[in-house]
């Protein structure tokens, strides 16, 4: 007989195995196969086949399902999953707590990322119909600048700053204007004031002058802890601080004062409190300590903002102005330079890089990207590890299921007990992970320098996140043996010998696992390894300059700088004196410039302007300076700059020397008609004179005996005891600078603060690095103690037959061998490619290579074989008389 | 006293025909032998346990055979209240019956 015909058509008979109650399936499909055999004979296959699918089709009613069940008997035996749960996990207190450990370290990772990757992406969102606000920005020759100028620049009263501010606010559309500048900005006075209050004194930072003070509050609302916007900015002249600022004044008791309207000096300059705001968030693109608020922004320009109406269309208002940009800045069509006015949403700020002058350091989306990617690595890796894990335990636990299944269990029931172990298990975390996150977010904060605050974690938002994810964690790790065990047959289940999971057979569920494990490791840890590389790179190159012993700091013109430099040449450890150039500089406005007799412009010079001093302190030489013993000034250009002009001009490189070199041709005047005419007098080495990040500038270097212009004062130092030498020179400061604060940076540490982003990322890199191997290890532990226990008679036969302890290790560590090399080669491209992202962030770079890659992959070996052989020692030293007794 | 259709009452008529070998199966085909309609297994399937809820039948799992692919059957015996109810239907049927005049 045919055996397909034989048996009524398995698609049906599937399709009501799926609908069908689980205590109603046997009499149906008994009925129905009797009915089937009985037409076969009577009426032939084919159609007993086709009433044998209409009969299925229709037991397809409330009928057949589940809750119509006849026997009603089921009661879901939650309370007792509970108990035995409980008590399993009691019962294995090691395995518990390494469990708990590993979850609760991944997790409060996992929980940091999200906090932290929500903190990047929420920047400025907090302000009311933020969508509506938007910053001026001012494009200027090849560049865009972030804040926008004043008509006289430094020299600006009240009327003109305002001037763009009242023109623009006319516009219907445009609802407020505000602008302002903080201190410790680019284009702000950058230096740190006194503030006194009676008789104490502070040094502080981090001002914000502005001259529209309401406007500011209206778009930027502060929340008043004393006063009010009327006691804050009904006048000039008025201050307002910030909480931490009041408590580092008045002490943590300054909330029973009442400060407002009580004096204060900035400087020399007096001013009223008006106000105490709390301290401005992290995710501000702006911060403040005090907000000053007088009659002229100390500066040649601020950061302008707008808000407009809800209707209304920014690139009308952007294209009004434009239109009449003469009214404000008179002469501004005409002139080349000036290339119009432009818009940045203020939602955009924190993300669009590459204009000049930005407040703090923007967001970079290859970080945001990656770190959000170690995430889901870490949530991957433990959901692997818990399914292996769990794995492990039910195989253990065989013989439990089956007498559950025994005593009537269905597969349902067997799922639900396996589940809710599984999320018994992580819920208990809940508390662990959030106190680990809550602890840690203070270091977290000085580590990635952002400001989160703790609050956040009593968000509903982060709390439901949390709940989700550690219940999605549970549900995924106790999926795979819900399913599998649930499904094995009450003979296999008490049969259930550990090896019963195709452990013979390699590519298994479970090692497919590990494999993907360890690829995420040896992946995370070959990025961790370029990084430390890029930054050891970047730390030891050659710069061209000397920056051992540098020291630098802020002098007010001059007379000043002379009379300190008096002073400090008493001082045997002063080697040299200048003041000027300072290298490790963002970059700044560049200006165009061309060889005299030639057309084409070049629009990239940085122009450079200062001390042979400096030059002195910094071991930059030329032959040129010779020069300087007869006139005033000296104009050198770098070899990235002379290759350029070498190239335009059509000569050799070595014969620019004498050549004569317009800067900003496209200016007239009086004295050379087009521009300013220098002669080039030598040519200096390429020294890198800003971050490794960008690639080497043209420097228009202009070197002069005695600059005019003078804010600085850099120091090259020789000292055995740096301290004394410190604090002569303070002291010689404060008598010529009684109202500065000494602030002095050694060159070094300068240099190191440029690739602070980049650091932290190393170090985070190296944390969740750390993380991964923590969590790899756990699960290794698991995973091998229990194939060891579960292959033990097999290295008893070994034994038997004659292996050695070290041939049994061997076996044992193989397959981990194979799974690693499978990783690694998976993990190349994919680390390169993620390796090189990053290090597109470096104009200056190492190479990323197969061997950060390879080494990576050693590493875990070795990892490996330590856990292995540590787990599995006592299984090979076993006597194979004790392992083949076994039963 | 318990409602019953017309379905109802016979399918229970039936099982205290086919005493002990009264299952979804068989009752149908002895519907069809006696009324020669022929009905569906599920709709055999839902009148067995309706009459079942209303406490008129009881059943028990019985044993397995080859045509069913070694599938139990359940077994189908009518209560005594199931009986107590046949009677009764009888009875007030008969007193309507004897009532009739020309009925020769």
């Amino acid at each position: 007989m045919n055996n397909s015909n034989h048996n009524p058509p398995r698609l049906a008979t599937q399709f009501l195995r799926w609908f069908c109650a689980e205590d109603l399936i046997e009499e149906i499909q008994g009925d129905l196969e009797e009915a089937y055999r009985f037409r076969a004979k009577s009426i032939g296959t084919t159609r007993a086949r086709i009433w044998y699918f209409s009969d299925v089709l229709k037991f397809f009613r409330p009928y057949s399902f589940e809750k119509y069940s006849r026997t009603k008997q089921y009661i879901p035996m939650v309370k007792n999953y509970f108990k035995i749960a409980v008590r399993n996990l009691i019962k294995r207190r090691g395995f518990t707590a390494l469990n708990l450990l590993g979850l609760s370290i991944g997790m409060s990772t996992v929980l940091m990322l999200a906090i932290y990757l929500q903190h990047e992406t929420s920047y400025d969102q907090m302000q009311p119909d933020s969508e509506n606000i938007y910053r001026l920005v001012n494009n200027y020759r090849d560049q865009t600048y972030t804040c926008m100028f004043f008509n006289d620049y430094y020299g600006s009263d009240h009327e003109t700053q305002m001037r763009l501010l009242q023109h623009v606010t006319n516009y219907e559309e445009v609802s407020v204007g505000c602008h302002f500048v903080p201190s410790h900005s680019s284009i702000g006075p950058n230096e740190d004031t006194y503030v006194s209050i009676g008789e104490k004194k502070f040094v502080m930072k981090d001002f914000l002058y502005t001259n529209t003070g309401q406007e500011f509050n209206e778009m930027f609302p502060q929340e008043f802890l004393q006063g009010s916007t009327s006691s804050a900015f009904s006048a000039f002249d008025r201050v307002v601080l910030t909480a931490s600022a009041v408590e580092k004044f008045y002490g943590t008791d300054w909330d029973k004062l009442s400060l407002i309207g009580n004096t204060i000096s900035l400087g020399d300059k007096l001013y009223q409190i008006g106000g105490v705001v709390r301290d401005v968030p992290g995710n501000v693109h702006f911060d403040f300590n005090m907000i000053v608020y007088q009659k002229s922004i100390p500066s040649w320009g601020a950061y302008t903002y707008l808000k407009i109406n809800k209707e209304a269309n920014i690139g009308n208002v952007i294209s009004a102005l434009n239109g009449e940009v003469d009214l404000v800045y008179p002469g501004y069509t005409e002139d080349v330079l000036s290339k119009g006015i432009e818009s940045v949403p203020l939602h955009d700020i924190h993300f669009t890089g590459g204009m000049l002058y930005e407040l703090k350091p923007i967001a970079n989306n290859a970080y945001i990207i990656t770190f959000g990617f170690a995430g889901i690595v870490i949530l991957l890796i433990i959901w692997t590890n818990y399914t292996n894990l769990s794995i492990a335990i039910y195989a253990s636990r065989q013989r439990e299921l089956g007498v559950r299944k025994l005593l009537g269990a269905r597969m349902k029931d067997v799922q639900l007990q396996i589940l809710t172990e599984a999320v018994i298990l992580t819920l208990v975390c809940f508390p662990i992970v959030w106190l680990l996150v809550y602890h840690g977010l203070p270091t977290f904060n000085d580590l990635m320098e952002v400001e989160m605050m703790r609050e956040q974690l009593f968000q509903s938002r982060i709390l439901m996140f949390l709940g989700f994810i550690l219940v999605l964690t549970g549900l995924i790790s106790g999926l795979y043996p819900a399913i599998f065990f649930s499904r094995k047959s009450l003979n296999n289940l008490f049969r259930g010998k550990l090896n019963s999971l195709g452990v013979s057979r390699f590519w298994n569920f479970r090692n497919t696992l590990l494999t993907a494990q360890f690829f995420m490791l040896v992946g995370l840890m070959s990025i961790t390894l370029i990084i430390k590389n890029q930054m050891s790179y970047v730390q030891n190159k050659e710069l061209g300059f000397d920056k051992e012993g540098v020291l630098f700091f802020p002098i007010s013109g001059k007379e000043n700088f002379h009379r300190l430099a008096a002073e400090l040449r008493k001082l045997p450890e002063v080697l040299n004196i200048g003041n000027g150039m300072v290298p490790g500089a963002e970059m700044y406005n560049q200006l165009t410039y061309k060889m005299d007799g030639t057309e084409e412009v070049l629009s990239d010079g940085t122009h450079i302007y200062t001390s042979l001093g400096s030059m002195e302190v910094l071991g930059i030489k030329s032959d040129a300076f010779g020069i300087l013993e007869e006139q005033d000034s000296v104009l050198l250009i770098n070899q990235t700059a002379a290759a350029k002009l070498a190239k335009v001009k059509g000569i050799p490189v070595n014969e620019l020397a004498g050549e004569t070199l317009i800067l900003e041709p496209e200016w007239e005047n009086e004295q050379f008609g087009n521009g300013q005419h220098y002669t080039i007098a030598g040519i200096v080495e390429d020294f890198d004179y800003f971050s490794l990040k960008y690639p080497s500038q043209s420097l228009l270097i202009e070197v002069r005996s005695n600059p005019e212009w003078i804010y600085n004062v850099i120091l090259k130092l020789e000292s055995n005891d740096w301290l004394n030498t410190i604090s002569f020179i303070e002291s010689a400061y404060r008598e010529i600078e009684p109202d500065r604060p000494f602030n002095f940076t050694f060159l070094d540490d300068h240099l190191e603060q440029l690739y602070k982003k980049e650091q932290n990322a190393g170090f985070l890199a190296t944390f969740l690095t750390g993380v991964c191997i923590i969590l790899a290890v756990m699960g290794l532990i698991g995973i091998v103690g229990f194939v060891t226990l579960s292959r033990q008679r097999e290295m008893g036969i070994r034994k038997v037959f004659g292996a050695s302890v070290y041939d049994i290790l061997l076996t044992l560590n193989r397959s981990y061998i194979a799974m690693i090399a499978l990783a690694t080669a998976l993990a190349v491209p994919v680390s390169l490619y993620f390796g090189s992202q990053w290090l597109n962030n470096f104009a200056y770079r190492i190479e990323p290579n197969y061997y950060h890659v390879f080494l990576a992959g050693v590493l875990t070996l070795f990892l490996v074989a330590v856990v292995v052989v540590i787990q599995s020692i006592r299984t090979a030293q076993i006597n194979p008389s004790d392992s083949l007794r076994h039963e | 006293m318990k409602q019953l259709g017309y379905l109802e009452e016979t399918v229970l008529l039936l099982i205290m025909t086919m005493t002990d070998d009264a299952y979804g199966f068989s009752v149908s085909e002895e519907y069809k032998n006696h009324t020669g309609k022929s009905i569906s297994i599920s709709a055999i399937h839902t009148v067995l346990s309706r009459l079942e809820k209303k406490g008129l039948i009881t059943s028990a799992m019985g044993g397995a055979s080859e045509e069913r692919g070694g599938r139990r059957k359940r077994i189908f015996s009518s209560t005594p209240v199931g009986k107590e109810v046949i009677r009764t239907i009888k009875d007030s049927r008969q007193v309507l019956w004897s009532q009739i005049p020309d009925l020769s």
